[in-house]
């Protein structure tokens, strides 16, 4: 960029961050300076909104294309970088700043002449380091990236049909994704959501490849009458807790007993057992691999009134802790301890062996205070209890993390409640780790806003910072390819160098940083741009 | 030049809660310098840094598995011990680099920092 | 475009008005305090090297986000007197307290708290979040006197006020009550000793002296949390789990052995929540960081001559546990907020037998923990979940 088109503002903040003989001394040593500055501007309050109107004319009149800021580091610049930014149609990258924190200027620190020399050493230092930066830069261009109008869900089970039914009330193009035969009605409330007309529904299909990114995906799915290809601006992956695929198989398997089965059959089970004289001893396990919630709850204590029979069978619910973190499951866990269920607190892992008929669960009992053995004619156990079989090939096909326990998306605050590590790319539901019911719904709408916010803007203004690969000094280690999180790395190799999607990549760095080769840099973010800032 | 610390921040946790330090004795002698993410911290920034006679490089940023883009700041982690085990190969008191975590909001946790690492300075610099 | 009314400035409000502000509504905020943000503010983070998801920097994050959108005005100190509703649009008599400082224009200059001849000023300083608090009890205009000082030092013109209050009218088509809960007080529970003895405190004040820095003196050594203080209790009338106090006990444990690793952190549960999607690593951890998970809560806690405080737990098998802490935190519980009632009234919405909203009006959505205890994360999907309702109309 040339000096002429570059404009050096420095912000006195009222004057308490900068006193007016400090502005003065910082101006005159500029001027002599070889920096060059055509345009220098002091302002005293720039993040006032008059202050924006006159900079915006002053910088069109002048044809300035980039600035300098050297004013309050404090947190408020950050939002003021993108005021002015927006103010001016300036992309966030033209604006440089040069911090100088309220703080370093401590009124004791300052001489005789009421300048804290320190202070406006780094000011001159920013400034002009600053101007030798923006002049070694060629401006970056802006991509126009049109964003499909079109939202892929996959998964037909409670999460997936709340977001497919939302984004069609929004409007959006839907197609929907389910593996079994049919959808789920399990936690649905609504009976006409079933419906979801206007939604392109492929049951027993599966998606079998994804490429491109944010704004432009590009899906093959494989459905009972051949791969269709969809182009997608947005994704949400709802594809259910990871629960063994085949739960009444997987649990017979395991414990060598048709005696153990999934919960939410138990009721079946049990009244297909004989009659006999005696009682029934009916056990419902949770908690058997790993804690489980509030879903699982509800559904044992729900089986357990169903089962619990004066003078027929006596129901033990075994679990590590009832999770009744919701309004009325309280109530619920009242009323099924009144109606006689035994439950059973226990620590540790719960053992489960098969006898000659039925099982027997061994656990340290905390009411007792020992380990206890408890026989049953049935045990119905949670499948959310039980782990993963193997890791989803979704995440496989999609780049999206899973975490610990193979649910999609990293246990990662910053990600939740729907996001994950691919930009574009959502997640709702028991696919993420939630299967309470009330809480699936909220997630699925939330999902929902999330690709309404990316789908209705038809076009995505990307400024072209993403991250360069030097084709000289790369040697196609795929480094940058497996440490990207946002999987923006791709290989090229017909050129033999790595490259970066603008629309994925998140101008993090960290591609940058570990490239055994320094092949890559961050336009916005170089070296000389860091070290700038001392 | 007098002896600073140099203080790597990332934008998203550690330099908001940096911005919000009160107090002369956590600002002097501090220099904060902002990165997109921590995962983008190089040895050589951290050589140069030292190169030009600051006393130490302080770098800070989210807590392991609060990274904004997910595995930035544990790659500064790994990245940040090796720094320490070359400097203590080469003679150079590894004190002087040093790796913290905190959220945005968790400004006294990097005040104490700080102030450690002052502390451990005058340490094995005098 | 609608005008979209807020009611209330926590989580799940202002993640509400940063959606509809995104889909370019006109959203306004009334809040009744003075300060924006709501608990939020009085949560600590609670990270050791490795985060514990509690939503708190998320949540600033959000507030500064929703302070910096064109389209969302926050008017705090603000008292609903009524409210007319007729399904399509809604009318809104309030009051503002005096002097206001609208925290969108202010530009952090600090000059109103330095000039403030009363000192009322005070500044909320914590991530991205800036912001300038009045102490309306001790404000001169406020109480009625003449005073303009920090209105003429404010450079950017962000201090109004005559009187000691201005009169407010607002409409739009809907409003979303997103007014929050409170803490059950646990002098209610008078066998803790909460308010008798200086060194019992609630789950909150644990959390704020946290987030300001204060640790607990050097010869605390032995800390102890009641969980379920004030929940599923159906003597008290709260017979419900209020789910975010294992929670933010857990978590909090967690960071008090990381501060102090030679401190004794005990915790006497009923039932462990699943607070995290991945608990059971969570639970491991603290096991082995040495936490002790004690399942049975104290039916008392008693002070000792020493000064210390003793909790007894009777097992189901006849085993006693006797400990004596230095200090017993109790994990007190969400309940509805004490405006509840008089929302309801003023917004025609439901309440359930504990006094928690709903809401049978077309235009009138609530979410958050008014609805019912829930923690940072689901108040944002649930807040969201109620925005997407409305944005579905247009």
């Amino acid at each position: 960029m040339n000096r002429e088109s570059i404009g050096v503002i420095i912000c006195s903040c009222s004057g308490r961050n900068l006193g007016k003989q400090e502005i003065d001394s910082i101006t005159q040593r500029l001027s002599f300076a070889e920096s060059g500055i055509r345009n220098m501007i002091i302002e005293t309050a720039l993040c006032g909104e008059d202050t924006l109107k006159s900079l915006r004319n002053e910088v069109e009149k002048k044809g300035i294309s980039s600035l300098i800021i050297a004013g309050c580091g404090a947190a408020r610049i950050s939002g003021v970088t993108e005021k002015i930014a927006d103010a001016l149609s300036f992309a966030p990258s033209s604006i440089l700043g040069v911090p100088l924190f309220y703080s370093e200027g401590a009124e004791s620190e300052k001489n005789k002449l009421g300048i804290n020399e320190a202070r406006v050493d780094k000011a001159v230092r920013g400034i002009s380091r600053g101007m030798n930066v923006l002049t070694s830069q060629e401006p970056l261009e802006i991509e126009e990236i049109p964003v499909v109008q079109r939202a892929l869900v996959i998964g037909g089970g409670a999460a997936g049909i709340y977001t497919a039914d939302a984004l069609n009330r929004f409007g959006h193009e839907t197609v929907l994704v389910e593996k079994k035969d049919s959808l789920s009605d399990y936690g649905i409330d609504e009976k006409k959501l079933k419906d979801l007309e206007g939604v392109i529904i492929h049951t027993g299909s599966s998606l079998v490849s994804l490429e491109g990114s944010k704004g432009n995906f590009s899906a093959c799915v494989k459905t009972p009458g051949g791969l269709e290809e969809y182009q997608a601006g947005a994704v949400v992956i709802a594809s259910g807790a990871p629960v063994p695929a085949d739960p009444k198989k997987y649990l017979q398997n395991r414990f060598g007993s048709s005696s153990a089965v999934p919960l939410f059959s138990l009721a079946t089970a049990y009244s297909g057992l004989p009659r006999i004289p005696s009682l029934r001893r009916i056990g419902i396990l949770l908690d058997l691999d790993r804690d489980e919630g509030r879903a699982s709850t509800q559904m044992a204590l729900h089986a357990a009134q169903e089962i619990q029979k004066p003078n027929a069978a006596e129901v033990f619910l075994f679990l590590r802790d009832a999770r009744v973190g919701s309004l009325h499951l309280e109530e619920l866990y009242d009323a099924v301890r009144d109606m006689g269920v035994t439950i059973v607190k226990y620590s540790g892992e719960a053992k489960i062996s098969s006898l000659e008929t039925g099982l027997q669960v061994t656990v340290q009992d905390d009411g007792l205070g020992v380990l206890t053995d408890y026989t049953c004619d049935l045990l119905g156990i949670s499948p959310f209890g039980c782990a993963a079989e193997e890791d989803d090939p979704l995440s496989e096909i999609t780049g999206v993390h899973l975490d610990d326990y193979g649910q999609f998306q990293d246990n990662n605050i910053q990600l939740m409640p729907v996001e994950t590590n691919i930009p574009g790319i959502f997640t709702a539901g028991g696919g993420r780790g939630e299967v309470y019911s009330p809480k699936v719904k909220q997630e699925a709408l939330a999902a929902a806003g999330e690709v309404h916010f990316l789908l209705k803007n038809k076009t995505l203004h990307l400024e072209r910072s993403e991250a360069q690969v030097d084709p000289d000094k790369c040697i196609l280690c795929l480094t940058c390819i497996r440490c990207c999180p946002h999987g923006a790395m791709h290989v090229n190799r017909e050129d033999g160098v790595a490259e970066c999607s603008t629309a994925a990549c998140q101008r993090c760095g960290i591609c940058a940083g570990e490239c055994p080769a320094k092949a890559i840099s961050l336009p916005v973010w170089t070296d000389e741009i860091v070290l700038n800032q001392l | 030049m007098e002896k600073k610390i140099a203080l790597y921040c990332c934008e998203n946790s550690a330099y908001k809660a940096a911005a919000c330090l009160t107090g002369p004795e956590l600002q002097k002698g501090i220099e904060i310098i902002k990165l997109p993410c921590t995962g983008k911290m190089e040895i050589n920034l951290i050589l140069k840094t030292l190169e030009q006679g600051y006393a130490g490089v302080l770098v800070a940023g989210c807590p392991i598995d609060n990274c904004k883009y997910i595995r930035g700041s544990s790659r500064a982690e790994k990245r940040i011990e090796k720094t320490r085990e070359l400097l203590k190969a080469a003679g150079i008191p590894e004190q002087r680099v040093r790796m913290e975590f905190l959220s945005s909001v968790d400004s006294h946790k990097l005040a104490g920092a700080i102030k450690e690492m002052k502390q451990e300075l005058e340490g094995v610099m005098s | 475009m609608n005008t979209i009314l807020i009611i209330g400035s926590g989580i799940s409000g202002l993640s509400a008005a940063d959606f509809l502000g995104s889909l370019g509504n006109n959203v306004v905020i009334l809040e009744k305090e003075g300060s924006i943000g709501g608990k939020i503010l009085s949560y600590c983070c609670k990270a050791t090297d490795s985060c514990s998801r509690c939503g708190v920097c998320t949540a600033h994050e959000k507030l500064a986000d929703t302070l910096k959108k064109k389209n969302v005005r926050i008017i705090t100190g603000t008292d609903i007197k009524s409210v007319t509703n007729t399904g399509e649009k809604i009318t809104i008599k309030a009051e503002r307290k005096n002097p206001y400082i609208d925290q969108q224009k202010c530009l952090d200059c600090g000059a109103c708290a330095e000039a403030c001849p009363e000192n009322c000023i005070s500044v909320y300083r914590r991530g991205d979040a800036v912001q300038y608090i009045v102490d309306y009890s001790k404000c001169r205009l406020h109480k009625g006197q003449e005073c303009d000082v920090c209105m003429k030092t404010c450079p950017a013109d962000a201090i109004e006020g005559k009187a000691a209050v201005k009169p407010l009218t607002l409409t739009g088509s809907d409003a979303f009550i997103a007014t929050g809960h409170t803490v059950f007080d646990a002098a209610k529970k008078p066998r803790y000793g909460y308010g008798r003895m200086p060194n019992v405190i609630t789950g909150l004040e644990l959390e704020e002296m946290l987030s300001r820095e204060l640790d607990f003196p050097e010869d605390v050594s032995d800390v102890a949390f009641i969980q379920c203080v004030g929940s599923r209790d159906p003597v008290l009338g709260r017979n419900y789990c209020s789910s975010v106090c294992c929670a933010y006990a857990l978590r909090m444990a967690r960071v008090l052995k990381y501060r102090k690793p030679d401190i004794k952190v005990t915790v006497y549960y009923i039932d462990l929540q699943a607070f995290d999607k991945t608990f059971t690593r969570f639970k491991e951890e603290l096991l082995s960081l040495g936490v002790q998970l004690i399942r049975g809560v104290p039916f008392r806690v008693d002070e000792l001559e020493s000064g210390k405080l003793r909790c007894m737990v009777e097992h189901g098998n006849g085993d006693e546990t006797i400990a004596e802490h230095d200090k017993v935190v109790l994990s007190v519980g969400m309940g509805p907020d004490l405006s509840s009632g008089e929302v309801a009234e003023l917004f025609g919405l439901k309440q359930d037998e504990y006094g928690f909203l709903s809401s049978e009006k077309s235009n009138v959505y609530v979410s958050g923990t008014c609805e019912n205890p829930q923690s940072i994360t689901e108040s944002i999907a649930s807040a969201e979940a109620a925005a997407v309702k409305i944005g579905e109309k247009e």
